[in-house]
C-alpha cells in the first residue's frame, strides 16, 4: 500500500468510524440482555396484569440505537471531523487527570470528612495548582467560600450538608 | 384564562421574588462577563439554590440568571473581542470595533438597551399567545403527545452542532439513560445492573450538573489559567448613549425582536442562530451595510435584541406542552420538577395562574435588568480581568455542594463526576449532549404516552393511530419528511463549511 493511499485510508477510517463500532456493539449487547434487565410483571391466571409487554419499548428504543450507529458507521467514513483530544497539549492532560483525580477524591472524602472540610482541602489544592500565587485570594477561596456555601444551603434554604468531621 | 392572568399579577407582587430575581440578574451577569463561563454553567451550578425556595422565588431566580447571562456575554464581546456566551458572539463583529474608537460604554448601553427592549417586547408577545397555545394543547392525548416528543426530538437532533447521526444517537442515548431505574408503566424494576443506588434511575440534576459545568472546569484547565486580560476601559468617564443613537436603532431592534421571538418558539434553534439572523437581517435592511463590522451601534443592536428576544418565546413550548427546546428550558424544567411541577397542559389547567405569574415576574424583570445593568455597568466591565484560577476551584465546590443537597446521597457526587467525564469526550469527539439531556427528560413522558396509546388501541395500534387519530397521523406521517429536509439541510451545511475550509486553507498553503 503507497503512503499516499495509506494517509486517505486513515483519513477516512477515523475516530467517528470506531464510535460507530463501539455503539454498534455496545447497543447489541445491550438489546440481548433487556429480557434478563427487566424485572418481569406479575401473572394472574397465566397472564400478564400488565397490557404492555415491558420489554417493548426498551427494545425499540435500542433497535433505533443500532440502526443509527449503522448509519454512522456508513457516513463516518465521509466524515471530516478533528479529534479534540488531539488538540489537548501534554500538559493539558496532566491538569485534567489531576483534576478529575481531586474531583473523585471529594466526591469520595465529601461524607466522611464533611463538606467544610473537604471543600477547603479540594479549595485549597485546586487554586493553588491552577496558579493562584496570592496568599489573600487563597484564604478566601479555602476557607471563606466552603464557609460561605456551607451557611446558603444550611442556614438560608434550611437544607442539610453533612456536618463536620468528629462532631 | 384571564382570571389566571389577574391572580398570576398578584402572585408575582412579593418582595422575595423581585429580591431573587435581582440576585439572579447580577450573578448571571457576573457569569455571562466572564470569559469562558456559560450562563448554562451558572444555571446548572445555581439550579439547586431554586429547589428550597418558593416555585414564585426560585424559578424567578434562574430567570434572573438566564437573562442576566445572555447580556452579561455581551461584555467581554465588546471590551476584549472575548465572547461571555455562544449567543454574543455576533456581537464581536462591531463590539470590539467601537471599544478601540474609544466608545465601549456606548456599546455597552446599545447592548443592554438592545437587550432589554427585545427581551420586554417578546415576553409581552409570550404572555398574549401562549393562553391560546395552551387551549389547544390541553386538547392532546396521549397519541398526540408520543408524536409530537418523536417529531421535536428529532428536530432539536437536528439542530445541535455537527453530524445529525451523531445528534440522534446521543437522543436515544438519553433516552436509554432515563430507562435506568423503574418503568413509567408498571414501576418494573430495569437496567439497574444489581446497583442498588440507581433503582429509582439516574438523577436529573447531578446529572445535568455534571454535563454542563464540570467539561467547562475541564476545558478551562487544558490551557494554563493563570492568563488573564488585564485591561483599563475608562468607562466611567466613557461616552454615552444618546436617545437619537437609540432611536436610529430602532427599527432593528423591533426587526431583531421579531426574528427572534420567531425563532425562540421553534426546539432547539436558541439564540445564538438568533443573534447571527438578526444581525445579518440588520446589515442587509442597512443604508449603509459597509459599516457593519467596522463599529456599527446598529450591529450591536441586532445581534443583543434578537439573542435576548428568545427568551420569552422559548418558555412556550416548555410550558405548553412540557417540551424543553434548548439547554437553558431543560433546566428549567429540572426546576419545575423539583418543585414538583410538572410543564404541560396539565399544570396550565391545574396553576395556570402560577405560570401567568411566572412571565409577568420575567416583565418586572427586565425592569430590575435595565436598572441593575446601567448601574454596574464599570462594575461588570472589571469582572473580565478576574482570574480563573480562583474561580474554578469555587464552582467545583458549588457543583458538588449543589448536586449533594438534591438527594443527600453521596453516590450523587461520583454520577456527577461521570457525567462530567462523558460530557468533556462527548465534546472532544463533537458529540452535543443537548439532545441526550433531551432525550432524557422527554423519554419517560414518550414512553408513557406510547404506552397509553397502544392499551388505548386495545390491540389495533395501526388503525387506532392511522383511522381514529388523524392529527396524530398527520404528525407520524410529515415526521419522516421533516427527518430527510433536517439531514439534507444538515447535510449541504457540513459540506458548505468544509469547501470554507478547504478554500481558505488552499491559499494559506500556496
Amino acid at each position: 500500500m503507497s503512503n499516499e493511499s495509506k494517509i486517505a485510508w486513515r483519513q477516512r477510517f477515523n475516530f467517528n468510524t470506531i464510535a460507530a463500532i463501539i455503539f454498534i456493539a455496545l447497543w447489541t449487547v445491550v438489546f440481548f440482555i433487556i429480557p434478563y434487565q427487566i424485572q418481569k410483571p406479575m401473572l394472574f391466571m397465566g397472564r400478564s396484569l400488565m397490557g404492555l409487554k415491558p420489554t417493548l419499548f426498551p427494545r425499540l428504543a435500542t433497535l433505533t440505537l443500532i440502526g443509527l450507529s449503522i448509519w454512522y458507521l456508513i457516513i463516518s467514513f465521509g466524515i471530516n471531523e478533528k479529534n479534540g483530544f488531539k488538540e489537548v497539549v501534554k500538559d493539558g492532560y496532566f491538569r485534567i487527570i489531576v483534576s478529575l483525580v481531586v474531583f473523585t477524591a471529594y466526591a469520595l472524602l465529601f461524607e466522611p470528612l464533611g463538606f467544610v472540610a473537604s471543600s477547603m482541602l479540594v479549595a485549597a489544592t485546586l487554586s493553588t495548582f491552577y496558579g493562584n500565587r496570592n496568599i489573600l485570594i487563597g484564604i478566601l477561596i479555602s476557607f471563606g467560600a466552603p464557609l460561605g456555601i456551607y451557611y446558603v444551603f444550611t442556614r438560608l434554604l434550611k437544607v442539610s450538608l453533612p456536618e463536620f468531621p468528629f462532631f | 384564562m384571564w382570571d389566571n392572568f389577574l391572580q398570576g399579577i398578584l402572585l408575582s407582587l412579593r418582595w422575595d421574588t423581585f429580591g431573587m430575581m435581582g440576585l439572579g440578574l447580577m450573578l448571571g451577569m457576573f457569569v455571562g462577563a466572564l470569559p469562558g463561563f456559560t450562563t448554562i454553567m451558572a444555571m446548572a451550578v445555581l439550579l439547586p439554590i431554586s429547589f428550597f425556595l418558593d416555585p414564585m422565588v426560585g424559578i424567578p431566580f434562574l430567570i434572573g440568571v438566564y437573562k442576566g447571562g445572555i447580556y452579561g456575554g455581551s461584555i467581554p464581546a465588546i471590551l476584549v473581542s472575548m465572547p461571555g456566551t455562544g449567543a454574543a458572539v455576533a456581537t464581536t463583529f462591531d463590539g470590539p470595533a467601537l471599544t478601540k474608537k474609544g466608545q465601549s460604554r456606548k456599546a455597552m448601553e446599545m447592548a443592554l438597551f438592545a437587550s432589554v427592549s427585545g427581551d420586554l417586547s417578546s415576553d409581552i408577545l409570550t404572555i398574549l399567545f401562549i393562553g391560546p397555545i395552551a387551549i389547544l394543547a390541553m386538547k392532546i392525548g396521549p397519541p398526540e403527545l408520543a408524536a409530537i416528543i418523536l417529531l421535536s426530538l428529532i428536530i432539536i437532533s437536528a439542530t445541535t452542532t455537527g453530524v445529525f447521526a451523531k445528534g440522534l444517537i446521543m437522543c436515544f442515548i438519553g433516552l436509554f439513560i432515563a430507562m435506568i431505574g423503574q418503568d413509567p408503566l408498571g414501576g418494573m424494576s430495569r437496567f439497574t445492573f444489581g446497583f442498588f443506588a440507581i433503582k429509582s434511575g439516574i438523577p436529573l440534576l447531578p446529572m445535568l450538573i455534571g454535563l454542563f459545568a464540570i467539561p467547562e472546569i475541564l476545558q478551562a484547565v487544558e490551557k494554563k489559567v493563570t492568563s488573564f486580560v488585564r485591561k483599563e476601559f475608562n468607562l466611567q468617564t466613557g461616552e454615552k448613549l444618546t436617545f437619537k443613537e437609540y432611536r436610529r436603532c430602532f427599527r432593528t431592534i423591533l426587526r431583531s425582536t421579531a426574528i427572534g421571538t420567531a425563532l425562540g418558539i421553534i426546539p432547539g434553534v436558541g439564540q445564538v442562530v438568533a443573534a447571527f439572523v438578526g444581525y445579518a437581517a440588520a446589515k442587509n435592511a442597512s443604508k449603509h451595510p459597509e459599516t457593519f463590522g467596522k463599529g456599527e451601534l446598529e450591529g450591536i443592536a441586532g445581534a443583543e435584541a434578537a439573542n435576548n428576544a428568545v427568551n420569552g418565546p422559548t418558555l412556550v413550548p416548555l410550558l405548553t406542552l412540557g417540551i424543553p427546546g434548548d439547554k437553558v428550558t431543560a433546566i428549567l424544567l429540572g426546576a419545575f420538577i423539583a418543585q414538583g411541577l410538572r410543564p404541560g397542559p396539565q399544570l396550565f389547567a391545574e396553576q395556570g395562574s402560577l405560570v401567568f405569574a411566572i412571565l409577568i415576574a420575567m416583565i418586572f424583570a427586565n425592569i430590575l435588568f435595565v436598572v441593575l445593568g446601567y448601574l454596574t455597568i464599570p462594575l461588570f466591565a472589571k469582572v473580565v480581568n478576574i482570574r480563573k484560577s480562583a474561580l474554578l476551584p469555587l464552582t467545583a465546590v458549588f457543583a458538588f455542594a449543589g448536586s449533594y443537597v438534591y438527594r443527600s446521597d453521596p453516590f450523587d457526587l461520583l454520577i456527577l463526576v461521570f457525567f462530567g467525564i462523558f460530557s468533556y469526550a462527548a465534546k472532544k469527539l463533537s458529540f452535543d449532549v443537548t439532545p441526550m439531556v433531551m432525550g432524557y427528560i422527554l423519554g419517560p413522558v414518550l414512553e408513557y404516552s406510547f404506552g397509553q396509546t397502544v392499551n388505548m388501541a386495545q390491540g389495533n395500534t395501526l388503525h387506532f393511530i392511522f383511522v381514529a387519530r388523524p392529527v396524530t397521523a398527520t404528525i407520524l406521517a410529515i415526521t419522516p419528511f421533516v427527518t430527510f429536509l433536517l439531514w439534507w439541510r444538515a447535510t449541504r451545511l457540513r459540506r458548505k463549511h468544509i469547501e470554507a475550509q478547504t478554500t481558505a486553507e488552499q491559499p494559506a498553503q500556496g
